[in-house]
């Protein structure tokens, strides 16, 4: 009996062992990609934030949380990931509500766009291998992929073991960013700016996308929190600007407000020669006029608390001054 | 037959088929045993046997068998 | 279901735990199931054929007994007695010649119809005859040629007697489709699978490890080993002509580490699985690799292979009637040496042919059986010759140097042998052997046939370890059981190590490589 009592012992101690070195190996190996844009959220304290913005590259590159709170009090975090759509912001959104409970929720609505479950293939491993484990997560792999698919979002190891040749320190040392979320580029391409449709102009979205914006929706109002539907400067969307129109008369369906900012560059002074580091995206000077208008439109429109007096956020002070230090812009 | 006569019969087989006169059986000698003693020579071992004691092994015993002692049993059987 | 996959690996805690939750003496039962299920997993329409060949032989083999166990009346007369047992035994015939040709036959229409026909038209046109024959659109069902044999041996074995019947369909349903053996063998006779299979045997917690163990090695064979060779030899097969001399040769003896640790690796899997369970299976494999002739190669490549051949075909043949009847004839004029040298080698010709078949619907599959046949035949004709040369030389034929070389002479041979069999025709094998050889060679780096240098360096590193494991192997040392006589952090080293070996290097998931992931931001 002793002999039996030891060896189911021994075993379940190899097993731990082995599912201990089993993730750690598996860590190792992902490959990180922009992992320093969603990772870092998981380290804000519980019930900190007041603000997320879920979405894409869009919001990543437009929205500078520091600058939020440093001009306005605002405790902020871009959840976000690359060619993120509809449906992957739906789990997104879940996934961040199961760590805080903001006030509002931003939902860069770029992809609605189009009528997939996922916009790329290696960005949505960003986004759901640096989703913590959580129903939430299994929910998102079995939601978006095919049957085939969907081992390498459980097992990671599946997908990225043959990293091993390029395997370099960077792997082995923990992700951290003072962004927030956000990308800062200070690299200026120009672009043209064209003329958009008139607001007016309507054209339906996507089944696909339709759906999971309506559901984001639903879900934020269900539990009381506000919601903000977003659309940033990009100069590439005006082709898509009556599906984005569109999105204006959902978000009156639900009472919910919609900045559409293919329609506010004038008033915000987006200058397509010195603002986007790609016809997709802004760069940061871009993005301070984005968050500019955003600080101003957030604190009148919600009612969000100044967290700069806060003494449960001095963290965020320190954070600033770091942040400060290493991008200067 | 006498189990003795037996195997002094089949040391001549033996020593016949494989050509060497220093070969002595005993009851517990494999193909092992033998130099030469492969498949390719059991069938014609086991059709020398046959002849020197006017016996048929059926090819249950010829596949089976794996000692000589199993060929002595079948032949103090079968004679 | 592939072996190398997570589906199977799910597959295997799930049958392994009902294996010993189930009462022990219907465990057999629920390996049946399992059984069935791997193989509908595989394919449902072609389980029927499975289905065909289980029933078929069941009911042949009690047929048989049947038949054979004639009620022979003491009051009959010495000539009623033999008449009778003459007529049973010519019943007993018939039915074992008429299931053989209807089980052969399936095999030969599903296998080899579409080959036989084609060849044949290839002849008749030859003579000027155009025969176009119809093409047969289907697919060969998985394991047919390892069951099919199976069940001949076992068919077999019940007319000889060797074994009895088996009266229970469900258990003979699972001699014939037992999972670790049913997709690539090693083909099982009858009394030595049968009392393992059915009898439910206890847990043993050193027994399983060590199956546990010679699994992983399997998968350490196959993911790591076999399947990264692979995309060396694929890449240098496809196209022979662009590589020089040294490539080819290397990509000749790199094919045969890869199916090797391909074959081996799959046998480790299935032994070692059912070794958890208690149920003792026939090897395979015992390093072929070291062996100092083509003979001594073949008793050890393939074993369960050459053992049926020798029990079905080779002996069968010798046997029989025209065979004897020949020899005794020769014997007269020639003497006994040529008279046995000649039958034998007739005998050898056939086996051999039909080795090569059995591997594929072919002309290539058959040079190479063929290949092997003249030179084992040649090996028997001249072995007189060779003993008196290394007489003559006083060559000290235990000395580890005339070892050495007869291994690597034999190593070669083998080499040779897989240019035939690894190309998908005979021109395309003449194309390879004479690119070998001809003059004016292109240079080409060992690092362009397809694998970096990193991935060599764990092709390397995996030969070496499969190397060390067959010496190991060849001198009869027991490796595991070493293992299991160290202390326990070293053998949980070893064992993850092993672990994370095969999952990191292994060559499976999709074949994306993270490092075409595009950067965004960064």
């Amino acid at each position: 009996m002793k002999i039996k009592l030891y060896r189911i012992l021994k075993t379940v101690s190899f097993l731990v062992i082995f599912c201990i070195l089993f993730s750690g190996v598996t860590y190792v190996l992902r490959h990180k990609g922009e992992a320093e844009i969603p990772l870092p959220f998981y380290e804000e304290e519980k019930d900190s934030l007041d603000v997320v913005f879920i979405g894409s590259s869009h919001s990543m590159c437009s929205v500078l949380p520091m600058e939020l709170y440093e001009d306005k009090g605002i405790a902020s975090y871009v959840f976000a990931s690359s060619a993120q759509v509809t449906a992957q912001s739906f789990y997104q959104l879940q996934a961040a509500l199961e760590r805080q409970t903001p006030k509002l929720i931003v939902l860069d609505v770029s992809g609605v766009i189009y009528d997939t479950k996922i916009g790329s293939e290696e960005f949505t491993h960003v986004q759901i291998d640096n989703m913590e484990f959580s129903r939430v997560k299994y929910q998102a792999i079995f939601d978006l992929f095919e049957p085939a698919d969907r081992l390498e979002y459980i097992f990671n190891i599946i997908r990225f073991h043959t990293r091993w040749k390029e395997v370099e320190k960077k792997d082995f040392l923990p992700i951290t960013s003072y962004t927030k979320g956000a990308v800062i580029s200070t690299v200026v391409k120009e672009q043209i700016l064209k003329e958009p449709v008139p607001p007016g102009e309507k054209e339906a979205l996507p089944e696909i996308s339709e759906k999971y914006l309506r559901k984001s929706i639903e879900l934020c109002q269900e539990q009381g929190i506000e919601v903000l539907l977003y659309n940033a400067p990009a100069c590439d969307s005006v082709e898509f600007a009556r599906q984005y129109n569109m999105v204006a008369d959902i978000a009156d369906e639900y009472g919910v407000q919609y900045i559409n900012f293919m329609y506010l560059t004038d008033e915000i002074g987006i200058d397509p020669t010195t603002d986007f580091r790609d016809e997709a995206h802004c760069n940061v000077y871009g993005a301070q006029k984005v968050t500019k208008y955003l600080g101003d439109y957030l604190t009148e429109r919600y009612d969000l608390p100044d967290r700069r007096e806060d003494p449960a956020y001095t963290d965020w002070n320190i954070q600033y001054g770091a942040y400060r230090n290493a991008y200067t812009y | 037959m006498e189990t003795n006569e037996i195997f002094e019969r089949l040391n001549e087989v033996f020593r016949d088929v494989f050509d060497d006169d220093t070969i002595t059986v005993a009851e517990d000698t494999t193909a092992a045993d033998v130099d030469g003693w492969d498949s390719l020579m059991h069938i014609t071992l086991i059709s020398a046997v046959e002849d020197e004691f006017d016996i048929k092994f059926n090819m249950k015993d010829v596949v089976s068998m794996k000692q000589v002692g199993d060929m002595v049993d079948i032949i103090q059987q079968e004679a | 279901m592939i072996f190398t996959s997570f589906k199977f690996l799910v597959f295997i805690c799930a049958t392994l735990l009902g294996y010993f939750l189930f009462p022990k003496k219907y465990r057999w039962l629920w390996l049946l199931g399992a059984s069935y299920y791997f193989y509908l997993s595989a394919s449902v329409k072609y389980s029927v054929f499975l289905i065909f060949s289980t029933v078929i032989t069941y009911f042949a083999a009690l047929a048989i007994e049947r038949v054979g166990s004639v009620s022979i009346l003491p009051e009959w007369t010495k000539e009623e007695k033999k008449r009778a047992k003459k007529k049973a035994a010519a019943r007993q015939k018939l039915i074992l010649a008429v299931v053989l040709l209807v089980n052969f036959g399936v095999l030969f229409s599903l296998k080899y119809y579409n080959f036989a026909a084609s060849s044949f038209a290839s002849l008749a046109g030859i003579f000027g005859l155009d025969l176009s024959p119809a093409v047969l659109k289907i697919a060969i069902p998985v394991g047919i040629s390892f069951y099919t044999f199976q069940v001949i041996g076992y068919l077999i074995d019940v007319y000889r007697t060797t074994c009895s019947a088996q009266r229970n369909f469900l258990k003979y349903a699972l001699f014939v489709s037992f999972f670790p053996q049913i997709m690539q063998g090693p083909i099982g006779r009858y009394n030595d699978l049968a009392p393992g299979l059915y009898e439910g045997h206890k847990f043993d917690y050193n027994r399983a490890a060590f199956g546990l163990q010679r699994m992983v090695f399997g998968f350490f064979e196959k993911l790591v080993i076999a399947d990264r060779l692979a995309i060396l030899v694929d890449t240098v097969w496809a196209n022979y002509a662009e590589f020089g001399r040294l490539q080819l040769i290397l990509a000749c003896f790199f094919y045969a580490i890869q199916i090797y640790a391909d074959f081996a690796g799959y046998m480790d899997i299935a032994l070692g699985c059912a070794q958890i369970m208690g149920i003792p299976m026939a090897e395979n494999f015992d390093a072929p690799y070291f062996s100092k002739s083509v003979p001594e190669f073949w008793r050890r490549w393939h074993m369960t292979l050459g053992a049926w051949f020798k029990d079905y075909l080779f002996y069968p043949v010798l046997r029989s009637g025209w065979c004897t009847r020949l020899a005794k004839g020769l014997k007269k004029k020639f003497g006994k040496t040529v008279s046995g040298n000649v039958t034998t080698a007739i005998a050898l010709f056939f086996v051999w042919m039909f080795t090569g078949l059995w591997h594929g619907a072919s002309w290539h599959y058959v040079a190479w059986g063929v290949y092997y046949g003249v030179l084992i035949i040649l090996s028997m004709l001249l072995t007189p010759l060779f003993d008196w040369l290394v007489a003559k030389l006083h060559l000290d034929r235990s000395r580890p140097s005339y070892m050495l070389v007869q291994g690597l002479k034999t190593f070669v041979i083998v080499c040779i042998g897989y240019i035939l069999f690894r190309s998908d025709s005979m021109s395309a094998a003449a194309g390879m052997i004479g690119a070998i050889f001809r003059t004016s060679t292109p240079v080409t780096t060992p690092l362009s046939m397809g694998l970096d240098g990193k991935d060599m360096l764990v092709a390397v590193a995996g030969i070496v370890i499969l190397f060390i494991i067959d010496i190991f192997r060849y001198r009869k040392f027991d490796v595991r059981q070493w293992i299991g006589e160290q202390g326990l952090w070293l053998r949980w080293i070893i064992y993850l190590i092993a672990i994370f070996a095969v999952l990191i290097f292994g060559i499976y998931g999709p074949t994306y490589s993270a490092s075409s992931f595009i950067y965004f931001a960064f």
